[in-house]
């Protein structure tokens, strides 16, 4: 695991052996997207990662990547116990690759935690196909209503 | 195995998920030019 730095509020960073910086962010998702949700729990954060450092080299598999934002999400957690919610860059069409990665990650890692993952998927018109995930402890006191949340936003908002 | 919802692009979640794909995006680019996230309150949410 890599030493990581909080930089600004919610945003961490961290250095790689081979000289790239990742960024690790999460940013409050009820002022974002879900203002008119009245259920919608001020706990509930978007969260992201990036490697930020333009590079054209040609990405090694590093371990270490992932166990320090593993990292990163259990210090967060241990500070805000926050439900978090991300879906899979779709950018550049690697969406499918994205949730397959993060997903051993979880599996991985998730054996010594206590997390709960909920996965959705969608297509709009048939055409973009989105991976949403939503994260939380299983001894968050708000689960229920964190998990109904989820529910309500990813049924009743496709009207 | 996750069962995929079709949705329709008119819809409000189409629309949080289209925005939200967009500012990953302007989030990444912004981050790359070592910009910081405060930087863009305003420009990202619905």
């Amino acid at each position: 695991m890599y030493e990581f730095f909080e930089i600004e509020p919610n945003v961490y960073e961290f250095n790689t052996k081979n000289g790239l910086i990742y960024s690790v962010y999460f940013i409050p998702a009820k002022d974002l997207y879900f203002k008119e949700e009245p259920n919608f729990t001020e706990s509930i954060y978007i969260f992201g990662f990036d490697l930020i450092t333009n590079t054209n080299q040609k990405l090694k598999y590093d371990p270490n990547i992932s166990s320090t934002i593993i990292e990163i999400l259990k210090t967060f957690f241990k500070l805000n116990n926050p439900a978090i919610l991300f879906i899979c860059d779709v950018n550049d069409n690697r969406q499918r690759q994205r949730k397959v990665a993060f997903n051993k990650w979880f599996k991985k890692y998730n054996e010594s935690l206590n997390f709960i993952k909920l996965n959705k998927e969608f297509y709009i018109d048939n055409e973009n196909q989105y991976y949403m995930s939503l994260i939380f402890n299983q001894t968050n006191p708000d689960r229920v209503k964190i998990q109904e949340v989820f529910f309500k936003i990813t049924s009743s908002l496709d009207k | 195995m996750e069962r995929t919802i079709q949705i329709s692009t008119e819809s409000k979640l189409a629309r949080i998920l289209k925005k939200m794909a967009d500012d990953k995006r302007l989030i990444s680019e912004h981050l790359k030019k070592g910009g910081k996230l405060k930087e863009l309150d305003g420009k990202i949410g619905l």
